[in-house]
Order: structure tokens, then C-alpha cells, then sequence
């Protein structure tokens, strides 16, 4: 292997992973997607072309590869479930990972993971729309590049997603 | 809401584990040996094909050109080719 995938491994390595772990909200699961982000990343560079920049490629991989290993996630934990069924107490304590984002700080810990809680419940859209505007920090013309949508949209997506999030919030809290 | 979601911006970056880029190179590794094993899986399977083809083939030949000399004898013998 030569020099140019650690210079871009160097650069990106901290945006990979950190959406990554927005996305889980757990390191282990964030490893494991970098690590693939990096492997698709290095194995396609040579057709990417240079519509857009490097970083906004690099945010777009890593948000499908997110939303793909939570999906594949969901399906693991639905055949768990129904295997669970039929084994004894003991196994079925096996728990899945819950919320444990390292870079919350101890003060907000329990609001910011209600609030990661009902980010989880929402369309894969409108998760992405407030994990790029809200945390990332990204503005609405970046967002809407990464995700090959118009400002507009963008605006409407957001507008959609906080009032599905108050919903969800207000349900948990019963 | 809006107070809420102010409260995710306060999520501090996190530093990337060291582990990760050898782990990546050791996944690449690995699967570029599964690849090359696919690659002769396949090559192996086409070779196998090939070969049923090229034997049948020869068979069918076989059979085709006794067909013919029997088609040949018979010919002969009903047109008295071998009367003399």
C-alpha cells in the first residue's frame, strides 16, 4: 500500500468516525463502519470524479454506510428477537448496545439521550437532515449538497423532522 | 424544540482510536485473498465447463463419423459397389 490512503485516511479519519458514531451512537459499531467507509473509499477513489469535493464524497459514504449497518442491525436484532423466544431467560439477557455517544458532555448526558432516542425512531432522511444541520454543524447549502437535494427541500425535510421529533419526545416522556 | 436540539451541538468531536487504519489494511488484505480465491473458484469452473463441452463434443463427432461409414456400407452394399 502506498502513501496517499493514510494522507486521506489522516485527513478524513475524525469526520468518518464521528458521523459514524452520530449515527450509532456507540464506538464499537463506529469502528466497524469507518473501517468500511475507508475500505470503499480507498477501493473507488480512482472513479471518483471531481463533482464534488472530497469531503462532501466522503460525508455521503459514510451516511450509506450508516444507514445501511443500522438497517442490517435491525434485521440481526428482529431474528435475535424471535430466537429469543424460544430460549431461556438467560440468554435473553444478552443486552444490545444502548446509547453511549463519548462526546456528550456528563451535564446533558440524559436530556441529549432521550433526545438521540427519538433521533433513532425517525425516517433515515430525517435523521441525516438533523445530524448534518444539528451536529455536524453543517450549513443548509452543505447539507443539501451531501444530500444531492435542493435547499428547499432541505428547509422542509428539517422543518418535518423537529416536529416528528417533538412527537416522539412527548410520547416517551408518558 | 429548538432549545433541545441546541443541546446536540454542544457534542464534542471524539478522537479516532489508533487501532483502526491497521484494521483496515488487514480487511483489505483479506479481502484481496478471497477475491483471487474467487477468481480461481471461477477460472476452475469455466475450465470444467469447457471441458464437458469439448468432451461431448468429441463424442458426438465419434458417433457421427461411425454413423457415416455404417451410412457409407450400406450404401455401398445397396448400389452393388462391392460386386465385381
Amino acid at each position: 500500500m502506498n502513501n496517499k490512503p493514510k494522507i486521506l485516511y489522516e485527513k478524513y479519519k475524525e469526520l468518518v468516525f464521528n458521523v459514524a458514531l452520530h449515527y450509532t451512537q456507540n464506538i464499537e459499531d463506529a469502528e466497524e463502519i469507518t473501517q468500511d467507509v475507508f475500505i470503499s473509499i480507498f477501493e473507488n477513489i480512482k472513479d471518483f470524479r471531481e463533482e464534488s469535493t472530497l469531503k462532501t464524497w466522503a460525508y455521503r459514504i459514510t451516511i450509506n454506510k450508516s444507514l445501511d449497518f443500522l438497517k442490517s442491525k435491525k434485521r440481526l436484532k428482529r431474528i435475535f428477537f424471535f430466537k429469543s423466544l424460544k430460549i431461556d431467560d438467560q440468554e435473553k439477557k444478552i443486552s444490545i448496545p444502548e446509547i453511549n455517544h463519548p462526546g456528550v458532555i456528563l451535564e446533558n448526558k440524559e436530556s441529549v439521550n432521550a433526545i438521540f432516542n427519538g433521533i433513532n425512531k425517525l425516517p433515515s432522511k430525517l435523521k441525516t437532515v438533523i445530524i448534518l444541520l444539528k451536529i455536524e454543524g453543517r450549513s443548509q447549502k452543505e447539507t443539501a449538497k451531501i444530500m444531492q437535494l435542493s435547499v428547499k427541500a432541505i428547509e422542509s425535510l428539517f422543518h418535518r423532522a423537529k416536529k416528528k421529533l417533538a412527537v416522539i419526545l412527548k410520547d416517551n416522556e408518558r | 424544540m429548538e432549545k433541545e436540539l441546541n443541546k446536540l451541538s454542544k457534542i464534542n468531536r471524539v478522537k479516532v482510536p489508533p487501532k483502526i487504519f491497521n484494521s483496515i489494511v488487514y480487511k483489505m488484505e483479506a479481502n484481496k485473498k478471497t477475491d483471487s480465491y474467487k477468481w480461481l473458484l471461477s477460472a476452475a469452473a469455466i475450465s470444467l465447463i469447457l471441458i464437458t463441452i469439448d468432451l461431448y463434443l468429441l463424442d458426438e463427432f465419434a458417433n457421427y463419423n461411425l454413423d457415416n461409414e455404417i451410412n457409407y456400407e450400406i450404401y455401398s452394399l445397396n448400389n452393388g459397389l462391392y460386386e465385381s
